[in-house]
Parts: structure tokens; C-alpha cells; sequence
């Protein structure tokens, strides 16, 4: 999605191993548990073995996970040269993780409550001077919020630097853009400088990530009003119908042919009324009294007639936007720069195209509209291509878009495409409440060598019990404290129940920052998504099970008291490596038989009817 | 009723507060004045005692008068600002409330359904029944016969039609709300002043002054969730005597108002949950009241739920039992219910489907034969109708558009079939097709829908609602892009391959299995939206053992036989030759299709309550659907109707200066309360603990309140409304006069300041004044909208 994806990715499971030393390392203690569970994960496995966003992006999450965590212990030295070590650090990762994924998002949120937290801690610290609050949210705003912004910040001029040619993403991006990319019809910016009468031109819709008015043989289906008329819309890719001749209203008008001289050109000015003819079908773009197809407010645009003659439908009014909102009479169409509005002249109704996809009859390209609303900021377009065999090429200055509005422009493009990730037809798509349960998981590869993305079970499971477990504890500890019985325990006991519930609830905040929001995205969601916030869940059964163990040995006798405790470790050990063996194959490939046949290597373990263990593996 | 609750609701606690000041654990608060006999009747005999004053007076007085009170006096406090709120609520809800004539909006269901209960027809509707139930005997009470169905929007109401009275309900319902804010204000410790301000908010809002005008549901849930907000308040304040008959009687009041609430629309849900959550936290202080012992507690948290739960449950049932008493007659809700509903329904239009003609003992299939199948597993028939596939699904898939084909549940010529042999390639029929031979087991057969002449396909194009089957259609030839396979296997179980297959009326089992794909005929049982007219779909199932793939042979019509004693010798033979293992086998099964078993009132209900909460998702897309992100700043209006001839309009707008000022001022509130927490923080108390804590919680309240009726929405996927964002307005307003009283507040204690705090609240109501005669028209409905005003 971002721009490191465009780099080439390390793919080893070296990752794998940096991952569960940062986990280890976060809670020292309870790190063999931490390890070894990630180590069995046979999800994680297959997502560290390829060339995927995931392992890079689990990697800076968890790293920033750890960097705060370090940042945070050291609270009782401030501004030494540890503390600023861990929080740069910090600030690097989480810059780091939101260059890879959006996903980062969450894990800025998570050091971000953090910090929070952190400073209204040191805020009811009165013997703090308010400068010296200041100073620690100052260090903490340059370190967390503007040095990884720069972060990401260069890493996209990085991007754009290395890709600067053209290529097939063109179509997506302004004109203005395109003129910064070496190949593009617009870099050398050889083109006439305004449009004429006779010109062929491409407009392009002047939304972020907007299409090229594109017209096709196709016809409107049936069934959305009694006019079967050609399709118009809006695509993003160039092509050669995307062109448009532009014409004057009275179709006998002569243009200007191969043996007129320069002089019979005439420049269409703010106000004039022409007609777009389709280059390829000879259509004239035309709009009636009819419901779009997708916006049932707005009017539906065809192209109607044949040969280039139509109707009084056919008219439109070339309205130029200047600085002051609206252009001068009189002024000329410049090719790029000149922001139009286009107004059917019966209708009175704008060109209109929006991120609004049509169904498989119209290829799934943009809805193109007539939309009554005059101030729409989608009614805006440009003209960005423009041949006239009279008119001389010349050079002249475009508005060259700087770093910044490139940036944000990408970013406009980005979020609509983002958004607009609808399941492929036949696709296996999964809810997120699929993924806890480990209901379902993603084929990753076919064939011979199956490679099958699926959670180790045990874990999994294993992770949703201690999730639960840790909850009751933490509500029984607030009943507890609420009614006072709490301070009447040991002050030791206390002040362990204290660390254990504090650090669960970091990590169960870090599980449902990863996991939450995605319940409220409109976009094609897969099971790798979950892969971060089961970090979290790791992690919290980690310290879990812990506590639980030291806590059942600390109810025993002392000779037995060692025994037990090694015991219990080596037991859960046990269990999750047994576990992955059991699950290897999924991660490592299987071929031959499949499930149901007793000689495979996952015979008998599909324990889900949704796993594809029989149909895949 | 409602009216007459409230009104003795807040009369009751004046008097009430006369009695506490009496005794001496009570706590007069500061502003209560020495009360003047606040009682309505107040028999003073006792003699006043002589004030002390008088007594040490050196000035002789000639005539001591008695200072004994009239015996019989009438003695109460009005407060003039409560009754002007709901003065003016009342007029500018009821004001031309008879405009327009004609039927607006959602008037098309909720008149129609009341229209239904008057004509004691069986309907379906994802609400429950209460407000229509209002709506019904309003009518009932003029003797409306419930003959209009109200059944578009702009059609224009007969004279017999009371719908004035039907909308005078909303409307009574919509006034009464202002009362409540103005009395949840002060129960929350705010000010008469801030409580007149949210109250007078509350009557300038356009969009609930058009909620209360028309005859929907709305109005009704927006006034109980503020009433069930306001009993628990007063319920709150009770907490330092539980257990007390007030305390019951409080816990009582919030009960029935949730229940009532519950009565008109599930959306009362969120209102429960904001109560809920209000008693969550009350439980929370509780537990830390080491006074109270467990046991207590417990008492504390289960009879809250008894009543807060208990009451509601029981309220449904008994509207549920006055729906299922009042809609004895079979109508348009047959189709959403199961067959023993129905059958508890007058009229229902049950096929008996009597053979049309078949000499009873020819009971062998035989091509030619006009069948109708019926799934087993749905207990519908399988139909086609000339309605094509809609072309694109509302996901934007595309489908065949070819000719559909459903499961009916009713007796239809549609549903007969002709089982004819496949025609040979290229359309040529083979030797001997049209011979009436008998149909074998595991033969290849098509089926031909008599009425259409298409004949039974299916193909790789994914069912409408099923993605992952394969759609069934009525053969089209489009062009050759769309090749038929219209074979399918007739597949008897228990029947040897290729002997004769005998049927007897709903006994004979069979599979049909796609010849091409190696699928199986099959019904889901999901409804299909209103273009397949709601029936069942067909699709083709690649788990062939499955039980929704097992269809049953009804009728069976064959023309009539020229030979008919050659079929006979031969039907006899061959009943010999086979020792006819079909029907012998079909024979044992003894199970009655057409079972007259009905519903007791128990199975109905929850019958209708699960097709109720799982109705809600089909409801598609809607032109002026608006999703919650824009519900706060009014991004998307809802126009109700528009006059055909005229320019007159009515569109649910709410009063965009308060509703901008009051998202504003849900910001404001964060911030001046973050400020405050940070300043605490570092020990420095701009407000005394108590005002400091009055305004955290009881802002708290109206924001958690706010919340609880606008985030829900987010999570779901039907199409939404503006008009669904109402019910969290108020307490937007409300949050605002709060805010407004805080900043006055604040500004009063720099007395030298150069802003008058009342020329603030001039401005705001002159914005207001400047504003509303440009907005007036859209709530009363002027007759002509000038251009100037849309």
C-alpha cells in the first residue's frame, strides 16, 4: 500500500527471530513463553516466509511496542541519554511501521494513549515545575509526532524519486502530477497551449484520483430507463477513448481541415457553447431528463447521435473558473491549467463524476452524472490532453506541483483506493470475528507445495481462554478494591496484582487498537490482518500464564514450590511445540495426499468444517 | 395519559419536598425559599405561632387581627417558565398540523398498518405495536374503517381518513418531550435558567417539530426515551431511602416507560442501554458503600433488572397478544411467517391442489406429464414467472437476466412443469419424444414451465443471494454467449437405475441433479427482495446430500390417454415386473404435509420476534439514505414529500444554527472539561469540589446519553436515516444549555466584565430569530416555498 512495499522486501525468517526477541525482551521475565509461542505460530510463519508487507510491519510494531516499553521504565531518569535512546527509537518505529502499512496507525495510537498516560502521571507529580512538564511534552511531541512524520515524509519523497517515470499508475494521478513523470505525454509539456475548435482533447475529472471522460460501444442497460443510450464514464487508465473532438454547436460549421492556415483557428472561450464529439464511436456527449444509473439525484449522460449529429442535448457550456471563482468572458481554455465546468445548456446541470463504480455492465468504471448541484467540487475537470494538427506545440509552464501537494495528492489517491477494495468475484473473504476464533484461514498457495495460512490452533485458542481469564481477574480486583477488600491484602501481593493487571491491560488496549477497528471498515478485510494484534494476544497470554503459575506456586509447599513451578513451565513448553509440529506442514508445504487420506501429514486435523485442510491441503 | 403522568410527576415531588423539610434528616436545598404551603390543600388549623418580633414590639397595635389562615385555600407554585415551555411546544407542534393533505413519507407504512388493525388483517412489520397500535385507535375512535391503505407518498387523504388525529398523537407526544428536558435538566442539578434554555431549544428545533407532525413512530420514541431518562433520575434521587415505596414506585415508573418505549420500536434499545448504563454506574458506587452487604447488593442489582427488564418483557407480551387478538385475517404478512402461523389465520390460501385429472389407478410417470414439485425442506413449489433477473444485484454483481425461478409457497398455475425428454443436439427432437413412455430412474429429463415455455437451467452464474451457488433460470437465448445446459438427472432413492418410477400424490422423493455441473436442485430459503416478489430462492447445490435438495412429486396431470388400456396393461406389467419398489417404499413414510398444526401464542411470539430482528438487512439502498458521519452536521436532508403541482415541501431539516452550535458545543464541553481535569491535576480549583463535580457528571450524562443513541448507528449496515439521529438531538441541546449556564456562570464572577452574559444569550436567541423565518416554511409547511427558502 505504501511506499515501502515498492522496495524489494527482506524475506527470511530472520524476522521471525527479531520479532520474538522483542517480544522476549519486553517482559523479561516471562519472555520463554512470549518466544516460544510466536516460535510455534504457524501463522506467523507462513506470513514471514514471503515477499509480503507483514513481516517488516510485525517487526516495527513489535519493536516499537518494545521501544516504548523501555521508554516508559525510564521514567525515574528523564532526559538521560537512555531515556532519549528508547524514545527516538520509539518515534523511528512507529514512523516506520505507518510507512509500511496504514496499519501503524493503531500502534501510533497505542504509544500515543501511552504518552498520554505517561504525562498525566507526571502532571500530578507537584513537585514538577510547569516548565519542566513543558519540556517533557516538548520532547515527547518532536520524538513522537514530528520525527517519524519526517520519516514518513522522506520516505515518500524517496518514492517519488525513484519512481519517476511513467507508468501504469499515470492515470490515477492529476495532470499536474503526471507533468513531474519522465515519459508522460505531459513531461516535456509539447502541447498547444489552449483548445481550439477542432481539437482533440482528453478531460480529466479534477478529484483527487478522478478518471478520464471515456466513452465505449456499450450501451446503458435496459432496465435503467427507456433511452438505451452508449455508456459514459470515467476511467482511469489512457486509452483511446478517452478522446473528445470539440465542436461547435451548429454541426455544418466547417472545421478547420488539413488546408486552412493557422488564422481559421478559433480558441473556445468562458462561455462558449460546444458540442463533445466520442473520437472512436462518433457520439456527441449528451445528457437528458433521465436518473443516472448509480445517483438517482443527478441526470444521466449518454452519448447519443450518429456521426457526430445529434440534438439540442448535445450543447454545453464551457464555464472557466479563475482565481476569483468564476473566469472573465472571454478568457481561452489553457490546456492543464484552466480548472472547467461544464453545463449542459437544457438541463442546466453539471459534468459530474464521482468514486462511485459502476456494476459489471458498465466494467466497473466511474459513474459519469449530470449534477444539478452547481457548487459540487466533482463538477471540475480539465483538459489534459489536446491535439490540434494547426496549432503549434509549444513549451510553456505548467503549475509544477511541489513535493507536498504531491504528496497529498497520492495520499487523496490512496484512501480511495483503499476504500474502494471489494472482495474479487468467487473470493474468499473473512469477517473479523472469523479471526480469534481462528475460523477460517487463506490459501497461500496452490498445487503441489500447499502452503495453507492458519493460526496454530492451540495458541489461538489457548490466547482467547487467557484473554478471558485475564479479564475476570481484572474485575474481580476492581470489585475487590471497590469494596475495600483489596487494601486489606498484603502490600507485596498488591503491588505484584498491580504490576500484572497494568501491564495485561497495556497489551489488552495494544489487542483491541489492532483488532477493533477493523469492524468498522468498509474495505475486503483477509485473515492476515489479525496478525498484529495477535502479537498482543501473545504477549498478554504470556503474562498471564505467568502470574497464574507463580501464583498457584506461591499457594504450595516450599519443598515442592520449585518442582512444581518448572514443571508447569516445561508442560505449556511442551504443549505449543507439540502443537506446532502437528500444524508444521501447513506453513512448510505439503504435498501428496490430502487430509481425509490417513497417509497425509494432516490427517485427522481438521478441526474446523471451514478449515480448506480437505480441499487445499 | 402520558400528559397527565408527567404533569403529576412533577407535581409530586414539590409536594413531596414539603414533607421532607419537615424532617430532619432532609437537606433543603439553598434555593428553596421557605415554602408557602406548597400542598394543593393545605388545612392549617393551628393557630400561627406569634412571631417574636410582634411580641417585643413597643408600637401597641389596635386591631390584632387573627393571622389564621382561610380554612379551604388552594395554595400552589406555578412556575410560569415550565408552563410557557410547554405552551409554546405546544403551538408550534400543533400549529397547522393538518397540513398538507396529502400522505407523507413514512405515513405510507405506519397509516397503512394502522389501516390494517382497523381491517383486522395479519401484517408483517419490523416494529413492534404499540405506536401503530395508537395510530389504530385513534382511528377506531372515529370510526375510520381502515379502507384507505395510504399508499403512496402525495396521495391525497379522503375526508374520512382522521389522519389530523393520527397526527395530533405524534404531536402530543413531540410537545410533552419539552417538559421532560426542562425537568431532566433540573434533576441534573442544573439551573431552572439552563433548563428553560434546553427547553426552548428543544421547541426551536425544526426537525422534531416535523417529527411530531407526521405519523411515525419517532416522535413517540424520542418523548419515552427522555421520559424513561427522567424517571430514573427522580428514581436516583431516591437511592438514600431503598426499599421505600417511593423507591419502588420510581423503579416502577422507569420500568414502564422502557417497556413503552420498547412497545414502539427496538431502536428503545438504546435508550435501555443508556439507562443500563446509568444504573451500571449507580450499582458501581454502590458496591463501595461498605454499609450495604452483599446480600443487600444483590437485592439492589436484581430488582432493578426485575423491573427495568421484567416490566418491559411483560409489556410486550401483551402487546403482542392484543397484535395477535386484533390481526385474525390472512393478509400481506402470510408470506413472512410459517405455514402453522398461517394456519391460526382466517382465509389462508392453502392449496389443497386436488389432481386436476388423473385416472387414480395410473400412478407411473410418464413423460408429457405436468408435475409440480414442492421442496421438502421449504414447503414451497418450484416457480418460474415471466419477471426476469434483475441485472445487477445492489453488490454490483451482475446476474443472467434470464427468466427467474423461485420457490412459491402457494398453489400456483406457475408452479406447473412439463417433464419432457431432452431434445437432441441442435434442438432436434429424437425419435419417439413425444410418446408417453414411462420415466425411468436416474433418466435425463427437462423441465418446461408451462406458462413461459422456458425451459428449467442453471449455470455459472452466482445465485442472488447465495454468491457460492449456481443461479437456476428459465432458459433465454440472449445470444450463444450463454450456453444452456438444461439436463438434469431425475434421481429416485430406493428405486433401482432405470425402472419405472411410480409417484403417488407428495410421497414420491426425488433429486434433480444438473446434468452439466453435477449439482443438485435446491431451495436456501432466503426471501428474495421485492423484485422476486419475496419468494424463495432456487439455486443448485454441490452438496448432493443435501436435505434442502429433496423435492416431492404433487401433482401429476397427463393429458388425457387415447389408448388409455394399453397404459394400463402396460403400467400393470410393469408393476409386477418391478414389485413396485417406489411408491413401496414411499408408502411407509406416513408424514401429513398439509398437517392443520398451529401456533399457540408462545410459538408465535417468538416466531414473529425472530423474523422481526432478522428482517431489518433487506431492506437496499435508498436515495436519501444518509450515513451517521453526516447526521451531526446535517450534511444530507431528508425531503418527506413534495407537492406535484405546487412548489410546497416538506423536508426534515433540523435548525442548523443550533444543531452546528450544539456539535460545537459538544467540543466545547471536552475541552472546558479537560481544562478543568489539568488544572485539578495540578491542584489548583477554579470550581468549588461540588460545582466542579455537579457539571463532570451530569455533563458526562448527557454526553454518555448523546453517545448511546448516535454510535450504535456506525456498526449498522441497513440504510439509515437523518431522522434516526433524532432521538440523540435533545440531549445535544441539552449538553449546549450546560454549557451556555457554565460559561454564565464563569462570566459572573468577573463582575467588571465588558460582556454582559445575558447580551450573549440575546444574541444567540436573536441569531435564532434571524434565522427561523427564513427555516418556518419547512416546518409548517406553507403552502408555496418560495425558491428563495429551499
Amino acid at each position: 500500500m505504501c511506499t515501502l512495499s515498492k522496495l524489494p522486501t527482506f524475506t527470511f525468517p530472520a524476522h521471525q527471530h527479531r520479532t520474538c526477541t522483542y517480544t522476549y525482551t519486553v517482559f523479561v521475565k516471562t519472555g520463554y513463553y512470549c518466544t516460544n509461542i510466536p516460535l510455534s505460530e504457524t501463522g506467523t510463519l507462513v506470513l514471514s516466509q514471503y515477499i509480503l508487507l507483514d513481516p517488516p510491519l510485525l517487526f516495527f510494531i513489535m519493536a516499537a511496542t518494545y521501544c516504548t516499553a523501555r521508554f516508559i521504565n525510564c521514567r525515574d531518569e528523564p532526559f538521560d541519554l537512555e531515556w532519549w535512546y528508547w524514545l527516538t527509537l520509539s518515534g523511528m518505529f512507529i514512523g516506520c511501521s505507518f510507512s509500511v502499512k496504514w496499519v501503524g496507525l493503531f500502534i501510533i495510537a497505542l504509544v500515543g494513549l501511552t504518552t498520554v498516560k505517561d504525562l498525566w502521571d507526571l502532571m500530578g507529580d507537584l513537585r514538577l515545575s510547569v516548565a519542566q512538564i513543558q519540556k517533557h511534552f516538548l520532547a515527547r511531541a518532536v520524538c513522537l509526532i514530528i520525527w517519524p512524520i519526517l520519516l514518513y515524509f522522506s520516505v515518500f519523497c524517496f518514492h517519488f524519486l525513484v519512481l519517476s517515470h511513467s507508468g501504469n499508475g499515470d492515470g490515477f494521478f492529476s495532470s499536474e502530477f503526471q507533468s513531474t513523470l519522465v515519459g508522460n505525454d505531459l513531461y516535456d509539456q509539447k502541447v498547444p497551449e489552449y483548445v481550439a475548435y477542432g481539437s482533440v482533447i482528453t478531460l480529466k475529472n479534477r478529484r483527487g484520483g478522478g478518471g478520464l471522460l471515456h466513452s465505449h460501444t456499450h450501451l446503458y442497460p435496459e432496465d435503467l430507463g427507456e433511452y438505451q443510450q452508449q455508456q459514459i464514464t470515467a476511467y482511469t487508465h489512457k486509452d483511446d477513448n478517452n478522446k473528445w473532438l470539440v465542436k461547435k454547436t451548429n454541426s455544418h460549421a466547417p472545421l478547420p481541415g488539413a488546408n486552412s492556415s493557422i488564422e481559421d483557428v478559433e480558441f473556445i472561450r468562458n462561455g462558449d457553447q460546444i458540442v463533445l464529439e466520442h473520437v472512436m464511436t462518433k457520439r456527441n456527449l449528451h445528457a437528458h431528463h433521465q436518473k443516472a444509473p448509480m445517483t438517482p439525484t443527478h441526470y444521466q449522460v449518454t452519448g447519443y447521435g450518429e456521426n457526430g449529429v445529434g440534438d439540442a442535448n448535445d450543447i454545453w457550456v464551457v464555464e472557466i473558473l479563475g482565481s476569483s471563482g468564476s473566469g472573465n468572458h472571454g478568457d481561452q481554455v489553457r490546456t492543464v491549467t484552466s480548472v472547467l465546468k461544464l453545463r449542459h445548456l437544457n438541463l442546466g446541470c453539471y459534468l459530474h463524476s464521482h468514486s462511485t463504480q459502476l456494476p459489471k455492465w458498465g466494467w466497473e468504471q466511474l459513474e459519469v452524472t449530470c449534477n444539478p448541484q452547481a457548487s459540487d467540487r466533482n463538477n471540475l475537470w480539465n483538459v489534459e490532453g489536446n491535439v490540434h494538427d494547426l496549432l503549434p506545440h509549444v513549451s510553456f509552464e505548467f503549475y509544477k506541483p511541489s513535493i507536498f501537494s504531491k504528496f497529498l495528492e497520492s495520499h487523496l489517491v490512496m484512501a480511495e483506493s483503499n476504500n474502494n477494495m471489494k472482495p474479487k468475484e468467487g473470493e474468499i473473504t473473512s469477517k473479523p470475528w472469523h479471526w480469534p476464533i481462528n475460523l477460517q484461514g487463506q490459501v497461500f498457495s496452490g498445487g503441489d507445495h500447499r502452503v495453507y495460512l492458519l493460526g496454530n490452533p492451540i495458541i489461538f485458542w489457548g490466547c482467547g481462554l487467557l484473554k478471558i481469564l485475564f479479564v475476570v481477574v481484572v474485575m474481580l480486583k476492581l470489585f475487590a478494591r471497590q469494596r475495600g477488600y483489596l487494601q486489606r491484602m498484603r502490600n507485596e501481593i498488591q503491588a505484584e496484582l498491580d504490576v500484572f493487571t497494568s501491564n495485561g491491560l497495556w497489551l489488552l488496549v495494544g489487542w483491541a487498537l489492532h483488532y477493533l477497528p477493523f469492524y468498522l471498515m468498509g474495505r475486503v478485510l483477509y485473515f492476515h490482518h489479525y496478525f498484529p494484534a495477535l502479537m498482543f494476544s501473545i504477549m498478554l497470554a504470556g503474562v498471564t500464564i505467568e502470574y497464574s503459575i507463580r501464583l498457584l506456586t506461591a499457594l504450595l509447599h516450599p519443598a515442592l514450590k520449585p518442582l512444581f513451578y518448572h514443571t508447569s513451565v516445561a508442560v505449556v513448553l511442551f504443549i505449543t511445540v507439540v502443537s506446532f509440529l502437528f500444524f508444521m506442514p501447513l506453513a512448510y508445504g505439503m504435498s501428496g495426499p490430502k487430509s481425509d487420506n490417513p497417509e497425509s501429514s494432516m490427517y485427522g486435523l481438521k478441526w474446523l468444517p471451514d478449515w480448506d485442510i480437505l480441499a487445499i491441503v | 395519559m402520558e400528559a397527565e403522568g408527567v404533569m403529576r410527576k412533577r407535581l409530586l415531588p414539590r409536594s413531596k419536598q414539603a414533607g421532607e423539610d419537615a424532617s430532619p434528616a432532609s437537606r433543603s436545598p439553598v434555593t428553596r425559599s421557605p415554602q408557602p404551603g406548597v400542598s394543593l390543600l393545605s388545612p392549617h388549623h393551628r393557630l400561627p405561632v406569634p412571631s417574636p418580633s410582634s411580641s417585643s414590639s413597643p408600637v401597641t397595635i389596635w386591631f390584632p387581627y387573627t393571622r389564621e389562615r382561610p380554612w379551604l385555600t388552594f395554595t400552589t407554585e406555578v412556575n410560569l417558565l415550565w408552563w410557557l415551555a410547554l405552551a409554546l411546544s405546544f403551538l408550534t407542534r400543533f400549529w397547522r398540523i393538518d397540513f398538507p393533505h396529502y400522505v407523507v413519507f413514512d405515513e405510507v407504512h405506519f397509516g397503512k398498518f394502522a389501516s390494517y388493525y382497523l381491517t383486522r388483517t395479519f401484517f408483517f412489520d419490523v416494529h413492534p405495536p404499540l405506536g401503530k397500535l395508537i395510530f389504530a385507535a385513534l382511528g377506531y375512535s372515529t370510526g375510520f374503517n381502515g379502507s384507505f391503505l395510504f399508499t403512496t407518498i402525495g396521495l391525497e387523504y379522503p375526508h374520512e381518513v382522521p389522519f389530523v388525529l393520527m397526527r395530533s398523537a405524534s404531536g402530543l407526544a413531540g410537545s410533552l418531550l419539552v417538559p421532560c428536558i426542562y425537568q431532566i435538566m433540573v434533576e441534573l442539578g442544573f439551573s431552572h435558567r439552563a433548563a428553560f434554555l434546553a427547553s426552548l431549544f428543544t421547541i426551536l428545533d425544526n426537525s422534531l417539530i416535523i417529527q411530531s407532525r407526521v405519523i411515525m413512530l419517532d416522535s413517540f420514541v424520542i418523548f419515552l426515551s427522555y421520559l424513561s431518562v427522567l424517571c430514573y433520575l427522580k428514581f436516583y434521587h431516591l437511592r438514600h431511602r431503598p426499599f421505600s415505596g417511593e423507591w419502588h414506585r420510581g423503579l416502577i415508573y422507569t420500568g414502564l416507560s422502557l417497556g413503552t418505549l420498547l412497545g414502539v420500536k427496538y431502536t428503545g434499545l438504546l435508550g435501555l442501554g443508556c439507562v443500563g448504563l446509568l444504573t451500571l454506574c449507580d450499582l458501581w458506587q454502590l458496591i463501595a458503600d461498605t454499609t450495604i452487604d452483599l446480600l443487600d447488593f444483590l437485592l439492589h442489582f436484581l430488582l432493578r433488572g426485575v423491573y427495568m427488564l421484567g416490566i418491559p418483557l411483560v409489556i410486550s407480551l401483551i402487546l403482542f397478544f392484543i397484535h395477535f387478538t386484533v390481526l385474525t385475517n390472512s393478509g400481506p404478512g402470510n408470506a413472512f411467517v410459517s405455514k402453522p402461523f398461517r394456519n391460526t389465520l382466517i382465509g389462508t390460501v392453502e392449496t389443497t391442489s386436488e389432481p386436476i385429472h388423473l385416472s387414480p389407478n395410473t400412478t407411473l410417470l410418464r413423460y408429457g406429464s405436468h408435475v409440480s414439485l414442492k421442496s421438502t425442506d421449504a414447503l414451497c413449489w418450484l416457480h418460474s414467472h415471466p419477471h426476469l433477473y434483475p441485472l445487477k444485484y445492489p453488490d454490483d454483481r451482475g446476474s443472467s437476466y434470464q427468466q427467474q425461478v423461485t420457490c412459491y409457497e402457494f398453489a400456483d398455475i406457475n408452479n406447473l412443469w412439463e417433464v419432457r425428454r431432452p431434445l437432441g443436439p441442435g434442438g432436434v427432437a429424437g425419435a419417439g419424444s413425444d410418446s408417453h413412455d414411462p420415466v425411468r430412474n436416474k433418466d435425463l429429463v427437462e423441465l418446461v414451465h408451462i406458462n413461459t415455455s422456458k425451459i428449467l437451467n442453471s449455470h455459472d452464474v452466482a445465485a442472488p443471494l447465495t454468491p457460492t451457488h449456481q443461479e437456476v433460470a428459465g432458459y433465454v437465448n440472449y445470444s450463444s454467449q450463454f450456453v444452456p445446459h438444461l439436463e438434469w438427472r431425475l434421481e429416485v432413492t430406493g428405486v433401482p437405475d432405470g425402472s419405472p418410477v411410480f409417484h403417488e400424490r407428495g410421497k414420491l422423493k426425488l433429486k434433480l441433479i444438473h446434468e452439466h455441473s453435477k449439482q443438485t436442485l435446491a431451495c436456501t430459503g432466503k426471501r428474495l427482495p421485492e423484485w422476486a416478489f419475496q419468494q424463495y430462492e432456487v439455486v443448485t447445490e454441490r452438496d448432493v446430500s443435501s436435505t434442502t435438495a429433496v423435492w416431492s412429486l404433487e401433482d401429476v396431470v397427463l393429458p388425457p390417454p387415447s389408448n388409455a388400456t394399453a397404459w394400463a396393461e402396460e403400467e400393470r406389467l410393469i408393476r409386477e415386473k418391478t414389485q413396485n419398489p417406489g411408491t413401496g417404499s414411499a408408502k411407509s413414510e406416513d408424514e401429513d404435509d398439509d398437517s392443520q398444526e398451529t401456533l399457540n401464542f408462545w410459538e408465535k411470539y417468538v416466531e414473529l420476534q425472530v423474523h422481526m430482528a432478522t428482517a431489518h438487512g433487506n431492506l437496499g439502498e435508498h436515495q436519501f439514505g444518509a450515513t451517521p458521519h453526516n447526521w451531526p452536521l446535517m450534511g444530507k436532508l431528508l425531503p418527506y414529500w413534495l407537492d406535484e403541482k405546487g412548489n410546497a415541501q416538506v423536508t426534515l431539516i433540523g435548525n442548523p444554527v443550533m444543531w452546528w452550535v450544539a456539535s460545537v458545543g459538544i467540543v466545547v464541553f471536552l475541552a472546558v472539561t479537560a481544562v478543568h481535569l489539568l488544572r485539578r491535576r495540578r491542584e489548583i480549583f477554579d470550581l468549588p469540589h461540588a460545582e466542579f463535580h455537579q457539571w463532570w457528571t451530569s455533563g458526562s450524562v448527557l454526553l454518555v446519553g448523546w453517545l448511546a443513541h448516535y454510535l450504535p448507528y456506525f456498526l449498522l449496515s441497513r440504510v439509515l436515516f437523518l431522522h434516526h439521529y433524532l432521538p440523540a438531538v435533545p440531549f445535544k441541546l441539552m449538553l449546549l444549555a450546560a454549557v451556555c449556564e457554565h460559561f454564565y456562570a464563569w462570566l459572573k464572577r468577573f463582575p467588571r466584565t465588558t460582556l454582559s452574559p445575558i447580551h450573549t444569550l440575546v444574541s444567540l436567541s436573536s441569531s435564532l430569530r434571524h434565522l427561523l423565518p427564513r427555516l418556518r416554511p419547512v416546518p409548517h409547511w406553507l403552502p408555496v416555498l418560495l425558491a428563495s427558502h429551499s
